[in-house]
């Protein structure tokens, strides 16, 4: 201790002159402020340049200071004089750095100085001179103080590599060759598990390693030096040995440290889950698609492929556009669209146990791309950029082509207008496309044209449409595209209608004067309404497949109603929200006969597992082992057992109430 | 003193000796009179530029033969008395004196008369610069 | 050579010393008694300085145990260094700072300091005290560093060559100030000098390195007493093969212009008068040797054997 004070004020007396040096630079701010000619206004200018001139100077002389404080001194042979001395060779380094750090920060801060007083305070400067400074929206508001701690570790880290790289410019060891290669060797590591991270859009996973690795590496310089000094002590060649294993042997753990964290942050599955969130059935229900936040992975979400009954599970990587997965109309297939930049469409096989992801080597571009599977798997559509295109997922052979919009209205396709297009495949060989075209403007109207394209005489065929529609418009087609609902929204009442699925024509109006809030298609080819009422008894509307009403069930509670989920043919799963507060998170859950309109609670608190609009392409229920999965309040995904009420919980959520 | 006592440490005679005769032959001639402070150890290594260990060296032999006599608290100085040897003793130094010069001369091959010569010689300049006969 | 020995400031042990694949010290081992002067002398190149170095902890040896006090100074530096002084070859200091700075610097590391003990030899050998350090010539950068060295109250003073660059004026007030060390505290001293003159008059023990390896270590006396210049005329050769020189045994023989001379390493008295007494041997004498040529003798191009 006594030596470490020792060389620290020795260091810091013999460069007294830069105390005066700071003072004086203290001074320019006021003379930019005072040029002629600046945008902003004098103060601005002058805090803003006060602290640029005093955070940059940090930096320099950190530099500056870093390469020559030990670095002169070992090549010319005079550090002799120091350990000739009773001083510890951790106290001769750690004497010097200490000493740049204070002159380093100092000098700043006597920067700041007159600014400061003139301006009334280092918090107004502050503020003044980051007034037009913009963080981006995806990342946390910086803390202040969590800033300055930053700085001092970014003037420490460049103080301690200028020592470093001195020392390494300086040998004329043909070792350096190697420093060169194992530099070379774990930039390359780095770099590669930064771009996974990148490319798996895990930005604060990124962030935390990130911080990681500067830590590391400041701590690596720091050692390096500090070997140096006390295992090399006069002899340059043994001080470069030491410097350099301490060195990379550090840097080493903290690149395979940064590695190992990318991959744990990524590899993920349902077990890690905090929660899930939403989730969308495949058509038998074997299989769903789910979505949650993962445990210490600073809420990314993750999606997985997730079979209820196994516990199976394939782990989708995320992309940045909530694309859903498409499934086969037997269940056996699905695909979705990985990757960031390139991206490309990828299938697993469902009837595996195990399904693996697999490559189809079909690439798509624009972020407006639909999917659809014919009912066996064996031909996938693709809706990109305007066209639409057939292929063989397995083996990705291109089977047609055909073009279906220009790229004009590619530009004005918005998020909501983006929900205006559907592909489906009613059987193997053809494929239906039903496009909203919503109203241009107030005055204008609003059309539903449908087509279908023959895939083996590549001939596309208008079949149907409706003209005349106002206000905001969504169609939700039925798994055959043999019917589909179609709802404007006028001010707030929506008008529900169903739909014949080749011609438009009008079967029905749904709900009570059309006034239906959600309509959903049941597995023998009706379907069931939900009325709008808030304060009201809810109640539900069930239609044949020709649109004849068929049964009202009064659910005898107000609120907001959700119809869940079709666990047996007849009997639905019903959701009813707490009135007035909507339905999620939590609601009751109700099982209802479809024959006799009779109803029965099943449990409290539950929301239905597929409740999240955006999944709910064809808005068909699932059935199947999907039909019995519920969400609780707390993230967490539950199977209900109808008859009894029995929850079993499959993956335990640790969602905080709100 | 200080002239009259030289060291030469290229001689072949160690340093210790070479001081150790040096004062005998100032006592026994008389230049250093009996009870007269001889200079401290430290002033004469830092006069003669020598190891004080040595000098160090001397001074307790001669103490010890009774040439010199430390006073604790004021230095050290010419023992008042000739040193106290027994009949027997003298004899023994005397002889073994005799011895080495007798080895000397005969080594050059001088003649026992020309030895005895030189003792005669020598014995009669220190006694007259000591004031004896 | 146990380390656990109390009488003994310093000790090596079959020190090697290696740079790459030079070898600049090989198998050297001596000790230092406490209170002892010990000069280890050796031409430029000889290994002096890579000793001194593994000594200071700046360097370890390739092989051999260093042990200062009883301890490994590579592993206790810092420790080892608050009882030393040390006088280097080239003095060096921060060179701006100035010579009060560095007495200041030096102050608070010592456990204890003679502050006024360094301020009066400043004064004594005329070193200003606030003229910077890289300003200061030669000989008053070595009086500094002196003072400096005795500071500290060193248990143990290493000095390399501190009278390289001194002037005649300059060497004589260092000799006396490290003999009121001497006589003060009792100080033990390792040094090495190439001015021999001095050395002799001050040194204990001798060490002569030749070559990275250690000729002679023993008391000054002993060597001075066992090395003698045999000059002598011969009348014919026989007398180079001749038992009695061969008794003799000297190092080297030279032809002078007035007859042969023998430099004899292991001098005793008998043998020289069976030789002096010997037929075709005519005026044989027998002179002491100074260090300086005892060193030469050694060391020269012609040097031989101890």
């Amino acid at each position: 201790m006594r030596g470490f004070t020792a060389v620290l004020s020795r260091e810091l007396g013999l460069r007294k002159a830069i105390w005066a040096a700071a003072l004086v630079a203290g001074l320019l701010p006021f003379l930019l402020a005072a040029l002629p000619g600046m945008t902003y206004g004098y103060a601005e200018v002058r805090d803003a340049s006060a602290l640029a001139i005093a955070a940059g100077s940090g930096e320099l002389l950190a530099l500056v200071l870093g390469a020559t404080v030990l670095g002169r001194e070992l090549a010319e042979r005079r550090l002799s004089f120091d350990l000739a001395r009773p001083i510890g060779g951790l106290a001769i380094w750690a004497g010097r750095m200490g000493a740049v750090l204070i002159l380093s920060l100092g000098s700043a801060l006597v920067i700041l100085l007159p600014a400061t007083l003139a301006g009334g305070g280092l918090a107004a400067l502050a503020a003044r001179a980051t007034v037009r400074s913009e963080v981006p929206w995806y990342l946390p508001a910086p803390n202040p103080l969590g800033l300055v701690l930053l700085y001092v570790v970014t003037v420490l880290f460049l103080a301690a590599l200028a020592h470093v790289l001195g020392t390494l410019g300086r040998s004329r060891s043909p070792w350096l060759l190697l420093d060169a290669a194992i530099f070379v060797t774990l930039g390359v590591v780095v770099f590669l598990t930064g771009r996974a991270l990148y490319r798996a859009e895990a930005l604060f996973g990124l962030i935390d390693g990130s911080l990681f690795l500067v830590i590391v590496a400041l701590a690596a310089l720091l050692a390096a030096g500090a070997a140096q000094v006390t295992h090399g002590r006069t002899d340059a060649r043994a001080g470069h040995r030491a410097l350099s294993a301490t060195l990379w042997s550090l840097c080493a753990v903290g690149a395979l440290g940064f590695a190992g964290y990318a991959r744990w942050f990524t590899n993920v599955s349902p077990s890690d889950l905090a929660g899930v969130y939403a989730g969308q059935a495949s058509p038998d229900g074997r299989w769903v698609c789910m979505e949650g936040p993962a445990r210490h992975r600073r809420d990314l979400p993750f999606r997985f492929l997730y079979n209820p009954t196994t516990g199976a599970f394939l782990r989708l990587r995320p992309r940045w556009w909530r694309a859903n997965p498409a499934f086969s109309g037997n269940g056996s297939r699905c695909v979705w669209v990985e990757g960031r930049d390139r991206r490309e469409i990828m299938t697993a096989d469902l009837t595996a146990a195990h399904p693996v992801a697999e490559r189809t080597g079909i690439e798509v571009a624009g972020v407006d791309s639909r999917l659809a599977l014919s009912p066996s798997g064996r031909r996938l559509a693709v809706l990109s950029n305007g066209t639409l295109s057939v292929y063989e997922p397995d083996g990705g052979k291109q089977l047609a082509s055909v073009h279906i919009y220009g790229t004009d209205t590619l530009h004005k396709l918005n998020f909501e207008k983006y929900l205006g297009s559907h592909i489906l495949f009613p059987d193997e060989g053809s494929v239906a496309i039903v496009r909203v075209h919503p109203p241009e403007s107030d005055q204008a109207t609003g059309s539903v044209t449908i087509q279908r394209f023959d895939v083996a005489s590549r001939k596309l065929a208008a079949t149907g449409r409706i003209d005349g529609l106002s206000g905001q418009l969504l169609v939700q087609l039925n798994r055959t595209a043999s019917r589909f609902i179609l709802r404007e929204r006028d001010g707030a009442a929506w008008t529900t209608s169903l739909r014949d699925g080749t011609t438009g024509a009008l079967l029905t109006l749904l709900g009570p004067e059309g006034h239906a809030r959600e309509a959903s298609f049941l597995a023998e080819g009706g379907l069931v309404a939900t009325s709008v009422a808030k304060t009201e008894p809810s109640m539900l509307w069930i239609y044949g497949e020709d649109g004849s009403l068929r049964q009202t069930v009064d659910l005898e509670r107000a609120g907001v109603v959700l119809v869940g989920s079709e666990p047996r043919p007849g009997r639905l799963l019903v959701a009813v929200g707490p009135p007035g507060k909507g339905w999620f998170p939590a609601c009751s859950l109700l099982e209802v006969d479809t024959a006799s309109g009779s109803h029965r609670a099943v449990a409290d608190g539950l929301t239905p597992f597929t409740w999240a609009w955006w999944y709910s392409d064809t808005c068909t229920l699932p059935t199947g082992p999907a039909a019995l999965l519920a969400l609780a309040p707390d993230g967490s995904l539950v199977r209900v057992d109808p008859a009894t009420g029995q929850q079993t919980t499959l993956i335990r959520g640790t969602f905080k109430p709100k | 003193m200080k002239r009259r006592l030289t060291v030469d440490p290229a001689d072949a005679v160690p340093i210790w000796r070479q001081i150790e005769e040096g004062l005998r032959r100032l006592v026994a001639s008389g230049a250093l009179a009996r009870g007269a402070p001889v200079p401290s150890v430290r002033e004469l290594a830092k006069d003669l530029r020598i190891n004080p260990a040595t000098v160090a060296k001397a001074y307790q032999r001669l103490t010890e033969a009774g040439v010199l006599a430390v006073r604790r608290g004021e230095g050290t100085f010419v023992a008042a008395e000739a040193p106290a040897l027994t009949s027997g003793e003298r004899r023994r130094t005397l002889r073994e004196g005799a011895e080495r010069y007798a080895s000397l001369a005969l080594t050059l091959g001088a003649a026992k008369q020309e030895a005895l010569g030189a003792v005669t010689t020598a014995w009669e300049d220190l006694g007259e610069k000591g004031g004896r006969s | 050579m146990s380390s656990h020995d109390g009488q003994k400031a310093l000790c090596l042990d079959h020190v090697t010393v290696r740079y790459g694949k030079a070898t600049a010290a090989e198998a050297v081992s001596f000790s230092v008694p406490r209170g002892s002067v010990y000069a280890l002398l050796g031409r430029n190149g000889a290994g002096k300085s890579s000793l001194i170095r593994c000594l200071l902890g700046q360097r370890k040896p390739q092989e051999g145990e260093v042990t200062i006090f009883g301890e490994d100074p590579w592993s206790n530096r810092a420790r080892l260094m608050a009882r030393l002084g040390v006088v280097p070859e080239e003095p060096d200091a921060p060179p701006d700072m100035t010579a009060r700075q560095i007495a200041a610097f030096c102050s608070r590391l010592y456990p204890s300091w003679d502050g006024n003990g360094v301020e009066t030899r400043l004064r004594r050998f005329a070193v200003p005290g606030d003229v910077p350090f890289g300003r200061l010539s030669k000989g008053q950068k070595g009086q500094l560093a002196l003072a400096l060295a005795l500071g500290g109250l060193p248990e143990l003073l290493v000095l390399d060559d501190p009278t390289l660059g001194l002037d005649v004026v300059a060497r004589k007030a260092l000799f006396e100030e490290l003999v009121e060390e001497l006589a003060e505290r009792g100080t033990t001293v390792l040094l090495t000098s190439h001015d021999l003159g001095g050395v002799e008059a001050m040194a204990d023990r001798v060490g002569i390195l030749k070559e990275g390896r250690l000729l002679v270590d023993e008391p000054l006396d002993d060597l001075k007493a066992r090395f003698r210049r045999v000059s002598f005329g011969q009348s014919d050769a026989t007398v180079h093969g001749s038992e009695t020189m061969k008794a003799l045994d000297p190092l080297a023989l030279k032809q002078a212009a007035w007859g042969t001379e023998a430099v004899v390493s292991g001098f005793s008295e008998e043998a020289f008068a069976r030789f002096a007494a010997a037929p075709g041997v005519s005026d044989a004498e027998a002179s002491p040797l100074s260090l300086e040529e005892i060193f030469i003798a050694l060391c020269g191009e012609e040097g031989g054997r101890p």
